[in-house]
C-alpha cells in the first residue's frame, strides 16, 4: 500500500490510504488544539452542536434524512485525547458507490454533507442558536456523566486525575459539566471561528477513490485556509513524592484496582519498541498477568495493562474482591519486578513479539486502525509505517525490554471499592 | 473436491461450503492480512432443559458458560491460549443464550491454529482442582456484569417478559449455581451437545477451501453423533410482569421497553422475521423518523437510543432502549406511536429509506473477517445463507411488514425496565 500525503494548503494535510478491501470508505478530519481546561469543554460542546444540523438542513430530522438517503452515510463527531492534545474529529463513513442499487454518487454526496457540517453551521444573528446550544448542553452533561456507569473507566479516570493533578493531562477531552453553564451561542461561535481558522488540520481517507479524486473533493467541500503548522508537545513527567495510594467507595459489587506507573520511554524514543514489548509481556493472552494473577491465583477475571505511549504512562487495571487489594498489588508488582530483572520465559517473550507483529499486520484490515496509526504519529511529528515499527520489534532483545521496564516507576495506586452490596 | 460455491456477485461475496464427518465447514477466501475462524456449538446458556435417550434432564444454570471457560485447558495441564499466542494468534470464546462460540484471529500459521481450535473443542479435560480454581474467576466475571447498568437493564426486562424461559437467566449462572458445578456435570453437558453435527465451523481470510479441508481432515475433531434435544418450558404468551428495574449509578435513567412477540420462527422463517422486523424498527424508531426526532426536540431522548429484534430458541422479542430524563413518558409515547402506526404503517418514502439503511448495515458485516465468518455461522445454524440476506431485505414488501407488524407488535404484551439513580429516585 502506498500512503500518500499531500498538502491542501499550509497547515492542512491530506493522507490517502488506498485499499479495495472494504465495501465502505472512511474519512476523518482532525483539528488539533492544546488540551486545556478553559477550552476543552467549548470544543466538546461544539462537536455536539455541529453534528445536530446545518444551515441547509436546519433540523436533526432533515439532516438525518439526507444522510439516510445516502445509504445511511454516517457522520460522526467526537473529541479525542492524544497525550496533552485535544483532537476535534469529524468522521464520515459511507458505502462504496459500486454497491448502491440505484447508481447514487454516495461518496461525493456524503463529502458534501461533511463539508456542510463543518463549514455551514446553522446560525442566528451570527451565533449558534440558543435553543440548540442549551439542548446539546444537556446531552453533553449526560455524556460526561456516563463515566460513573462504567466503574472500570471511572476508576482509571480518578487514578490518572490524582496522578496528574498538576498536569494538562488530567483535563478530560469530553469536557467538564461545571463549565457548561458559562457557555453561550456567541462564545461558542468565537471558539468555532478560532478553531476553523487556526487549528492544524489533518485529513485521512481510506478507500478505493484515487488520491486525485479525494484531493479534488477536499478542495471543493472542505475549504480550509492557510494556518500555522503546529506540533503540540506533551510533557513527560517523573514521579513526585513517591508512590501514592488512595481509595474511595462506590455502589458496586466489584472493586476496581488501578495501578499507574510513569513510563518515560515514549513513542518518540528509539527504544519505544522495547517498552511496547514490556507491556505485551505483561498483557498478552498468556502474558505474566493473565497466567499468574488470574489463572494461578484466581484473583480476578481481567487484569490488563495499557500503555499511553504519548504521555508515558503504563496502567494496570483489574476487577477484584476489595479484600484482596494487597494480594493483587503484590502479585502484579512481582510480575513487573521479574520483567525488570529479565526473568521472562522464552515462550512469554516470543508470544509477546508475535502478538505485537500480528497486531501491526491486522492494522491493514481495519480502516479505523489505519487512520489511528497515522494520526497518532502525525500528532507527534513521527513518520513511521507499521512495517518499519515491526522491524524494530523484531530486532529488540530481552535485555532491551528489561532495561525499558526498569524505567517504569510506580506513581499512583487507586482502588474504587465496591461495597459488595447487591443493589437489586 | 466436495465444496459447493455460494455467491452474491452484486455485493462481491463468495464462500465455499462442505460437510466433513458431520461438521459443516464454510470458507470465505478474502485477501486480508488476518484470518478469523469461529467454531459455533448449537448449545447455549438457555439450553438447560434437555432430553437424551428418552430421559429429561435439567442442567445447572451456568454450565454451558463454565464449560466454555474450561475447554481451553489441555489434558496435560497446558493451556491452549498459550499455544495460540505463540504465533501471535488471539483466541477467545463466548456463551450466548443458544450458542457457544470459540474463535481465533491470526496473521500467521492459520492451519496450525485451526487444528488447535478443533482440538480445543474435541478434548474435554476437567479435574476437580481445575474446576475449583475456575470458580472465583467466574464469580468476578458475574460481579463485573452485575455492575454494568446496561446488562442489568437488559436482564431486568427479560425477567419482566419471561416467566419460565431460561433466556431470563444470566448466561454465567449465579454464584450459587456456579459453586455447585462439578467435573461430572461438565462432562455430561459436553457429551450431550459437543457433536460434530451440532457445530458449524466458519473461516475467513487469505485461505484456500482445499487447504481448509486438508487441515480439518488431518485434525482431531469433535465426535459425530446425535446430540440431546433442547427443550423449552411452555412459556405463557402473557408477560411475567409489566414493570421492572434497579437502582444504580447512571447519568440519566436508562430504559428498555420490550414487546414479547408471538412468532418463534426457525430456519428461513426466522431469517424472514429478522429482515421484516429490522425494516419495521428502522421505519418507526430510526434516526430520521418522527418518533425519535420529536422526542429529541422535547429533550426526552439523546444519542443513546436503539431498537432491535431478537429471535432465539423459544423466545422472540423487540427491545427499544435508551436513556431519558422521563422514561415513563417515553414509554407512553412508544405505545402511542405503535398504536398510531396500526392505521398506516409507513409511507413509501419511509419504507424505501429504511431498506437502504438496513441494506447498508448488512453490507457492513462483510467489511471484516470476523463479521463475515460470524454472519456465515449465524445463517448456517438456520440452514440459510448469509449472502442472500441483502436480497431478502430488498424483496420485503409493504404487505409483508404490515402482516408482521399486526402479528408481532401487541401493546398488550409490552413491559418496561428502568435503571434509576438513587438520588433521582428521591
Amino acid at each position: 500500500m502506498t500512503v500518500e500525503t499531500r498538502s491542501l494548503c499550509r497547515g492542512v494535510s491530506l493522507t490517502v490510504l488506498p485499499t479495495d478491501k472494504f465495501k465502505s470508505n472512511l474519512m476523518a478530519v482532525k483539528l488539533a488544539v492544546p488540551l486545556r481546561a478553559e477550552t476543552a469543554t467549548h470544543y466538546s460542546l461544539l462537536t455536539n452542536v455541529l453534528s445536530r444540523c446545518c444551515a441547509e438542513f436546519p433540523t436533526l430530522q432533515s439532516f438525518n434524512t439526507a444522510l439516510e438517503e445516502l445509504y445511511a452515510a454516517d457522520l460522526d463527531t467526537c473529541v479525542e485525547k492524544a497525550g496533552e492534545v485535544q483532537n476535534i474529529c469529524f468522521k464520515l463513513s459511507c458505502i462504496e458507490d459500486e454497491y448502491t442499487y440505484d447508481g447514487a454518487d454516495v461518496l461525493a454526496g456524503s463529502m458534501r454533507m461533511l463539508g456542510l457540517m463543518i463549514f455551514d453551521p446553522l446560525l442566528e444573528d451570527g451565533a449558534f442558536p440558543r435553543r440548540i446550544v442549551e439542548s446539546e448542553k444537556d446531552h453533553l452533561k449526560e455524556e460526561i456523566g456516563t463515566l460513573k456507569e462504567d466503574k472500570a473507566r471511572l476508576a482509571m479516570s480518578k487514578c490518572l486525575n490524582l496522578m496528574c493533578r498538576d498536569e494538562a493531562y488530567r483535563v478530560s477531552a469530553v469536557g467538564d459539566a461545571k463549565l457548561l453553564d458559562g457557555i453561550d451561542g456567541r462564545a461558542l461561535k468565537d471558539s468555532y471561528d478560532r478553531l476553523i481558522r487556526t487549528a492544524p488540520v489533518s485529513i485521512y481517507f481510506v478507500g478505493r477513490a484515487s488520491a486525485d479524486t479525494v484531493f479534488d473533493c477536499c478542495k471543493k467541500y472542505l475549504p480550509f485556509g492557510d494556518r500555522e503548522e503546529h506540533v503540540y508537545e506533551t510533557a513527560i513527567s517523573p514521579v513526585r513524592d513517591g508512590l501514592k495510594r488512595s481509595a474511595e467507595q462506590t455502589d458496586a459489587m466489584q472493586s476496581k484496582l488501578c495501578m499507574a506507573f510513569r513510563a518515560p520511554v515514549t513513542m518518540k524514543s528509539d527504544s519505544y519498541a522495547a517498552m511496547l514489548l514490556a507491556c505485551e509481556v505483561l498483557g498478552s493472552p498468556c502474558g505474566k498477568l493473565f497466567t499468574n494473577v488470574r489463572e494461578k491465583q484466581g484473583l480476578c477475571y481481567y487484569c490488563s495493562p495499557s500503555l499511553d505511549g504519548v504521555k508515558g504512562i503504563l496502567t494496570v487495571s483489574a476487577g477484584i474482591d476489595g479484600n484482596n487489594r494487597e494480594t493483587v498489588e503484590t502479585a502484579v508488582l512481582e510480575q513487573i519486578e521479574d520483567l525488570k530483572n529479565g526473568i521472562v520465559t522464552e515462550s512469554e517473550f516470543s508470544a509477546a513479539k508475535a502478538g505485537v507483529l500480528a497486531a501491526y499486520k491486522e492494522i491493514y484490515d481495519s480502516p479505523g486502525a489505519m487512520i489511528n496509526w497515522y494520526s497518532v504519529r502525525r500528532g507527534q511529528n513521527i513518520f513511521i509505517t507499521p512495517e518499519e515499527m515491526a522491524k524494530r520489534i523484531e530486532e529488540t532483545s530481552l535485555d532491551d525490554v528489561a532495561s525499558a521496564a526498569r524505567t517504569l516507576e510506580a506513581d499512583t495506586f487507586y482502588m474504587l471499592e465496591g461495597k459488595g452490596r447487591d443493589c437489586e | 473436491m466436495s465444496f459447493e460455491v455460494v455467491e452474491n456477485a452484486a455485493i462481491g461475496e463468495r464462500y465455499y461450503k462442505t460437510v466433513i464427518d458431520g461438521l459443516r465447514v464454510l470458507v470465505s477466501p478474502k485477501k486480508l492480512s488476518s484470518c478469523f475462524a469461529v467454531l459455533g456449538v448449537d448449545f447455549g446458556s438457555s439450553d438447560i432443559f434437555c432430553r437424551q435417550d428418552g430421559k429429561e434432564k435439567l442442567l445447572t444454570p451456568g454450565t454451558a458458560h463454565f464449560l466454555e471457560h474450561k475447554m481451553f485447558e489441555n489434558g496435560d495441564g497446558s493451556d491452549a491460549f498459550e499455544q495460540f499466542s505463540q504465533s501471535g494468534a488471539n483466541a477467545n470464546a463466548y456463551t450466548a443464550a443458544s450458542r457457544t462460540c470459540y474463535m481465533f484471529s491470526c496473521t500467521e500459521n492459520w492451519e496450525e491454529n485451526l487444528k488447535l481450535l478443533l482440538r480445543v473443542v474435541s478434548t474435554p479435560h476437567f479435574t476437580e482442582e481445575a474446576v475449583e480454581r475456575e470458580k472465583p474467576i467466574i464469580f468476578q466475571e458475574i460481579r463485573m456484569y452485575t455492575d454494568d447498568p446496561y446488562w442489568r437493564m437488559h436482564f431486568s426486562l427479560l425477567n419482566a417478559m419471561y416467566s419460565l424461559d431460561p433466556i431470563r437467566l444470566d448466561p454465567a449462572g449465579t454464584e450459587e449455581s456456579v459453586a455447585a458445578v462439578t467435573p461430572a456435570m461438565l462432562y455430561e453437558a459436553y457429551g450431550m451437545f459437543y457433536k460434530a453435527e451440532n457445530m458449524v465451523l466458519c473461516i475467513c481470510g487469505d485461505v484456500e477451501p482445499e487447504a481448509v479441508e486438508r487441515a480439518v481432515k488431518s485434525s482431531l475433531r469433535p465426535q459425530s453423533g446425535l446430540s440431546a434435544d433442547k427443550l423449552r418450558p411452555e412459556e405463557p404468551k402473557e408477560l411475567c410482569c409489566a414493570r421492572s428495574g434497579a437502582v444504580m449509578e447512571v447519568a440519566s435513567p436508562l430504559f428498555a421497553a420490550g414487546i414479547k412477540c408471538a412468532g418463534l420462527g426457525m430456519g428461513e422463517e426466522r431469517v424472514r422475521a429478522c429482515a421484516e422486523n429490522e425494516i419495521i424498527l428502522q421505519i418507526i424508531f430510526g434516526k430520521s423518523g418522527s418518533f425519535y426526532n420529536n422526542c429529541y426536540e422535547q429533550g426526552l431522548l439523546g444519542d443513546r437510543f436503539s431498537a432491535y429484534y431478537t429471535c432465539e430458541r423459544g423466545a422472540s422479542y423487540v427491545m427499544i432502549c435508551g436513556s431519558s430524563p422521563d422514561p415513563e413518558r417515553v414509554y407512553a409515547l412508544i405505545r402511542e406511536e405503535l398504536q398510531n402506526r396500526k392505521e398506516k404503517l409507513c409511507t413509501m418514502g419511509e419504507f424505501e429509506r429504511a431498506k437502504k439503511v438496513c441494506y447498508s448495515m448488512s453490507l457492513d458485516t462483510f467489511n471484516s473477517a470476523e463479521g463475515t465468518a460470524s454472519a456465515l455461522m449465524s445463517f448456517a445454524f438456520d440452514d440459510s445463507d448469509a449472502l442472500c440476506y441483502t436480497e431478502k431485505l430488498r424483496a420485503v414488501s409493504v404487505e409483508d411488514i404490515e402482516r408482521r407488524f399486526a402479528e408481532d407488535y401487541d401493546i398488550g404484551r409490552m413491559a418496561l425496565s428502568v435503571i434509576r439513580d438513587e438520588e433521582e429516585k428521591k
